[in-house]
C-alpha cells in the first residue's frame, strides 16, 4: 500500500488540493446542466491544462471526470431532466422521492452511493492495472492492431444504428490519416496546408464535435426554460436508509466497475444494467419506480463505479473505453507521457497520484455534495440565453489556446458543423474521436506487421492473443448487425 | 429518417470514392502493401461498402414502410445566426482583437438568444461582464495566449 501513500504524498499540496475540488466542483455543476456532459467540460478545459504541470494538470480533469458523472443525478431528480445521459436511470427513482417531498434525502443518497461508487472502482482499478498491463507488455504489432480494432468494433456495436456508427468511425480513421505519412515522408491529403503537416489537430476535433456542435443544439432550443424545481429539504440520509441501501451500492460499484472497463459501454449502460439487477434481486421489486430509495443508490452508485472501471483500458492499454477517456488519453499525450503497459514500468510517477487523485476527488464529491446541492442546482438553471455565448467563447478559446494558432479554431467550426449536420442525420459523433484517436495506431502497428509478414496477412490470425482479440472485435458487431436485421424483418412483416 | 438516410450514405459513398482516387497521387513506395497510399484506400474502400449497404436497406425499409420528415431545424434563424455571428468572429478576431471582438460577439448572442425582446442593455452588461472575466480567466489565471489584433 505505500505507494498510494507516496502518491497521494505528491498530490497532497495546498494547490493540487485546491485544483481537484475545484475540478470537482467545476464538473458537478457542469454535469448537472441539462445538455452538457464530463466529455465537453474536459474537452473544453485541456487545451487550458498545456501550461501546468502534468500532476496538476491531470488530477484537475480528473475531479472534473468524478463530479461530471455525478452531477447528472441532481438535476434528474430536482427537475427530471438528466443532467447527463449516465443519470437517466437515476429519475425512474429519484424524482417520484422528489415528489414526495424527500428530493434532499434522494440527493443524499445519490451523493453516497456515487461517492461510494467511485471510491470502490478506484480500488478495483489500482490493482487490476498492474497486473492487466504486466500481460500486455509482450504485446507487439499485430496484438496492437488487434486490440486497437477491438476497441473501436465495441463502439460501433453499441451504437444504436451500427452500420451508422460504422460509417462515422472509419470516416474518423480517414480524417486521422491527414498529414504526414508514419513511415515514409510523403504528405497525405494535407490540401497544400502546412498546418496539417503534423496531421489534425486533436483538441479542436474534440472540441468542435462536442462543444461548438452543441452550441447550435443549443440555439435550437434556447426558449425552453425548465423551472419546475422541487424543494430540496433535508439532504443527509437517515441510519435506517443507508443500512436499506447498502448491499444495492456495493453490487451496483462493482457492475459499474466491470461495464466501465469494457470499451464502448458507458455510465448509461452500467446505471441501467445495475438498476434492472437491483430490482430483480430485490424482495420488493414494486415499489422501484414508485420512489425506491434503492432504485437511486443501484444507477448512481453504478454510474460513478464506470470512472474507475473505464480508466483501466485507456492506462494500461492506451485503448479509451468512451470519448472522456479518449480525451483524457489525449490530455495524458499532450504532457509527454503515452498510455500503454509502457506506462506502467517507466512511468510510475504520474500513475501513482493519479490513483491517489481519484480517491481524493471522490472524497471532495461527497463533501461538495451534500453541502451544496442546493447551490449546485441554482448554478444548472442558469439561462441558456447566458450559457450558450459562455460556451462559445470557452469553445473558440480553447481551440486557439492549444497551438496559439488561428487556423485551429477553423478545424473546431469545421468540425462542429459537421458533428451537427451528422447529428441531424442521426450519426453517432463519438465513433469519430476514438477512431481519430487511435487511428494513428492502427495504421501504424497494422503496416508494421504486414512489413514484418512480407505482406502476408494472416500474422493476424496465426499468433494466439492477436487471434482472440480479432474474434472478440467481430463477434459483437456480427451480433448485433444480425439482431438489427431480424429486428428490421420482424417490422417490416408487422407493417 | 429514411430517406434522409439515403442521402447521407450517398454523400458517404461520394466522398469515400473521391479519396480512393485521390490516394493514387500520394508517392508510391517499394512495399505496396506498406505503401503510404495502402491504408487510407483499405479504409476507403470499407467505407464505400458500409455506405452502399445502408443505401440498400434504406431501399428495402422505403418499399415496406411510409416514410418518415425529413431531419428538422427548429429556430433555425437563431442557429444560423449563430453559425454566421461565429464565423465573422473567428474571421475578424486578429483584426479588431480579443476583447472588442469578444464583446460585440457575445451581445449578438444573448440579443438572438433571448426569449423575451428589448432587453438591449442587460445584454450589454452581461456580455462585458463576461468578457472581463474571460479575459482574466485565460489572460490571467491560466496565461494562455489569447489572440491578440492590430487595435486592441
Amino acid at each position: 500500500m505505500d505507494f498510494i501513500v507516496q502518491g497521494l504524498g505528491q498530490v497532497i499540496s495546498p494547490f493540487n488540493l485546491m485544483l481537484i475540488i475545484g475540478g470537482v466542483f467545476l464538473g458537478i455543476v457542469v454535469g448537472a446542466i441539462p445538455g452538457l456532459t464530463a466529455t465537453l467540460a474536459i474537452s473544453l478545459l485541456v487545451p487550458f491544462t498545456f501550461s501546468m504541470e502534468p500532476i496538476p494538470a491531470m488530477v484537475m480533469l480528473l475531479g472534473i471526470y468524478c463530479g461530471g458523472i455525478y452531477g447528472g443525478s441532481i438535476t434528474a431528480i430536482l427537475i427530471r431532466t438528466p443532467g447527463t445521459p449516465g443519470a437517466a436511470a437515476t429519475i425512474l427513482d429519484g424524482y417520484p422521492l422528489g415528489q414526495k417531498g424527500r428530493a434532499g434525502e434522494a440527493i443524499g443518497i445519490a451523493t453516497i452511493a456515487s461517492g461510494i461508487g467511485g471510491l470502490i472502482s478506484t480500488v478495483i482499478m489500482i490493482f487490476l492495472s498492474p497486473q492487466i498491463s504486466k500481460a500486455a507488455l509482450s504485446f507487439s504489432g499485430p496484438e496492437y492492431f488487434s486490440l486497437a480494432v477491438f476497441g473501436l468494433t465495441v463502439i460501433f456495436s453499441l451504437s444504436k444504428d451500427v452500420l451508422k456508427g460504422l460509417a462515422t468511425g472509419l470516416l474518423g480513421l480517414l480524417f486521422g490519416t491527414i498529414g504526414m505519412d508514419l513511415i515514409t515522408p510523403y504528405p497525405r491529403f494535407t490540401l497544400g496546408i502546412p498546418q496539417l503537416l503534423t496531421g489534425l489537430p486533436m483538441l479542436p476535433v474534440v472540441i468542435g464535435l462536442f462543444a461548438i456542435a452543441e452550441i447550435f443544439r443549443m440555439a435550437e432550443s434556447v426558449v425552453v426554460e425548465n423551472d419546475l424545481m422541487q424543494k430540496v429539504g433535508k439532504i443527509i440520509p437517515s441510519k435506517d436508509t443507508f443500512k436499506k441501501i447498502i448491499g444495492t451500492v456495493a453490487r451496483g460499484s462493482i457492475i459499474g466497475t466491470f461495464i466501465g472497463a469494457l470499451p464502448g459501454a458507458g455510465a448509461n449502460v452500467a446505471a441501467f444494467v445495475s438498476y434492472n439487477v437491483a430490482k430483480k434481486t430485490s424482495r420488493t421489486p414494486e415499489i422501484f419506480g414508485k420512489g425506491a430509495v434503492q432504485g437511486v443508490a443501484a444507477s448512481e452508485s453504478s454510474n460513478n463505479a464506470v470512472t474507475g472501471g473505464a480508466l483501466i483500458p485507456m492506462l494500461t492499454l492506451g485503448i479509451p473505453g468512451d470519448a472522456v477517456t479518449a480525451v483524457l488519453l489525449g490530455a495524458l499525450t499532450i504532457q509527454g507521457f503515452q498510455p500503454g503497459p509502457l506506462l506502467f514500468r517507466d512511468h510510475m510517477d504520474i500513475i501513482y497520484p493519479i490513483f491517489a487523485c481519484m480517491i481524493i476527488a471522490n472524497i471532495a464529491m461527497m463533501i461538495i455534495g451534500l453541502s451544496g446541492a442546493k447551490f449546485v442546482a441554482k448554478i444548472a438553471l442558469v439561462k441558456k440565453a447566458y450559457l450558450l455565448p459562455a460556451i462559445a467563447i470557452f469553445a473558440i478559446i480553447g481551440a486557439f489556446a492549444a497551438s496559439g494558432n488561428i487556423f485551429d479554431i477553423w478545424v473546431a467550426l469545421g468540425f462542429g458543423f459537421l458533428g451537427y449536420i451528422l447529428e441531424k442525420f442521426k450519426y453517432d459523433v463519438s465513433p469519430i474521436v476514438l477512431a481519430v484517436i487511435l487511428g494513428p495506431m492502427i495504421e501504424k502497428s497494422l503496416r508494421q506487421s504486414l512489413i514484418f509478414s512480407k505482406g502476408d496477412p494472416t500474422i493476424f490470425i496465426t499468433r494466439p492473443i492477436s487471434l482472440v482479440l480479432l474474434i472478440m472485435a467481430v463477434l459483437p458487431l456480427v451480433f448485433s448487425l444480425v439482431k438489427q436485421f431480424s429486428k428490421q424483418k420482424v417490422k417490416s412483416k408487422v407493417n | 429518417m429514411i430517406k434522409s438516410d439515403l442521402i447521407s450514405s450517398a454523400v458517404l459513398l461520394l466522398f469515400s470514392i473521391f479519396i480512393y482516387i485521390t490516394s493514387f497521387s500520394i508517392p508510391k513506395a517499394e512495399y505496396q502493401l506498406s505503401g503510404p497510399a495502402f491504408y487510407p484506400q483499405l479504409i476507403s474502400v470499407l467505407l464505400a461498402m458500409v455506405s452502399i449497404i445502408i443505401i440498400v436497406r434504406s431501399y428495402i425499409r422505403l418499399k415496406n414502410i411510409k416514410d418518415e420528415p425529413m431531419p428538422k431545424i427548429n429556430n433555425i434563424k437563431k442557429v444560423i445566426i449563430t453559425m454566421i455571428a461565429t464565423f465573422v468572429y473567428v474571421l475578424i478576431l486578429k483584426k479588431l482583437g480579443f476583447v472588442l471582438c469578444t464583446f460585440i460577439y457575445l451581445t449578438t448572442l444573448i440579443l438572438v438568444m433571448q426569449p423575451e425582446k428589448n432587453k438591449i442593455i442587460i445584454s450589454v452588461i452581461v456580455s462585458s461582464v463576461m468578457t472581463g472575466i474571460v479575459y482574466f480567466v485565460f489572460a490571467v489565471l491560466f496565461s494562455a495566449s489569447l489572440p491578440s489584433g492590430t487595435l486592441f
